[in-house]
């Protein structure tokens, strides 16, 4: 995968803040991969004493999916600011271990499976070193914040 | 003492390899910390958190999550809302099929891959 040296900070693809946000950096993208470093944050929610449940991990490698899904509108929308990505579905997902480390880097990667916008399906692998952490497929569904409102009215 | 860190327990019962609890989601709960800012919603991976501490609450012992398979995530989790967890055993060892729901509407559901915590 090639390296990008201009790719926009992690902030302006995903709306995630604070302790919610996992990714740090994409460090690598093609046509339909992504590569990224992030960490699950010392004061994660879901902070278990100096680590948390592996499944947490599932959050960083979604937040990668959708670094992808936002890189690959922005070749048609430019200027498109980050948008909600929302996981609708986990196909099989993997742990391979028990917990993971709070504060150290992770390294998360992700392939475009299929889907047709704004539906997307991934495969997703994230990395502690050179150890496996967790795999998955994962299915997102990329909204606009219209799209909230919309739901929030219908209840 | 519960299973269900970070939410309020408002009720649980168990009986015939069924696991039930109404739990109440505060709006000031951590796990809406910058998720997403003026759009508060709770984490899919808080839904699986709920899910093996339903898991946990059937099976009265910790529990490692090593897999799931077929989780469908259908309706959005706000602030303030109570949730009903049902957990019930699979066909296989180890597996135990999970159902979240908000207002009589299913949340999300699947099927979860435990391994008894060697800690425990």
């Amino acid at each position: 995968m090639p390296v990008l040296e201009e790719l926009p900070p992690v902030e302006a693809l995903v709306p995630h803040r604070g302790p919610a946000l996992l990714v740090d950096r994409v460090v690598a993208m093609s046509e339909d991969r992504l590569e990224c470093v992030g960490r699950i944050p010392v004061d994660s929610a879901f902070a278990d004493g100096e680590a948390a449940p592996c499944f947490v991990g599932l959050e960083l490698a979604a937040q990668a999916a959708a670094a992808l899904e936002a890189l690959r509108h922005r070749r048609d929308f430019p200027n498109a600011g980050p948008q909600i990505g929302y996981i609708v579905g986990i196909r099989e997902g993997r742990f391979e271990m028990g917990e993971i480390p709070l504060g150290q880097e992770l390294r998360a990667q992700v392939r475009l499976l299929g889907g047709a916008s704004p539906l997307a399906m991934h495969e997703v692998r994230l990395f502690h070193g050179e150890i496996p952490c967790l795999s998955a497929q994962v299915s997102t569904y990329r909204a606009g914040r219209a799209f909230l409102a919309t739901l929030k009215d219908a209840r | 003492m519960h299973h269900y860190r970070g939410f309020t327990l408002l009720e649980a019962s168990g009986a015939a390899g069924a696991h039930r609890a109404r739990l109440r989601l505060e709006p000031a709960s951590p796990l809406f910390a910058g998720h997403f800012p003026g759009h508060p919603i709770l984490p899919a991976i808080a839904h699986l958190g709920l899910a093996l501490g339903g898991a946990r609450g059937l099976e009265d012992r910790e529990l490692t999550l090593v897999g799931v398979r077929g989780i469908r995530f259908r309706r959005l989790v706000e602030p303030g809302e109570d949730i009903e967890v049902i957990v019930t055993r699979g066909l296989e060892a180890g597996a135990l099929r999970f159902e979240l729901r908000c207002a009589e509407t299913l949340a999300s559901s699947g099927m979860l891959v435990v391994r008894a915590d060697a800690r425990a």
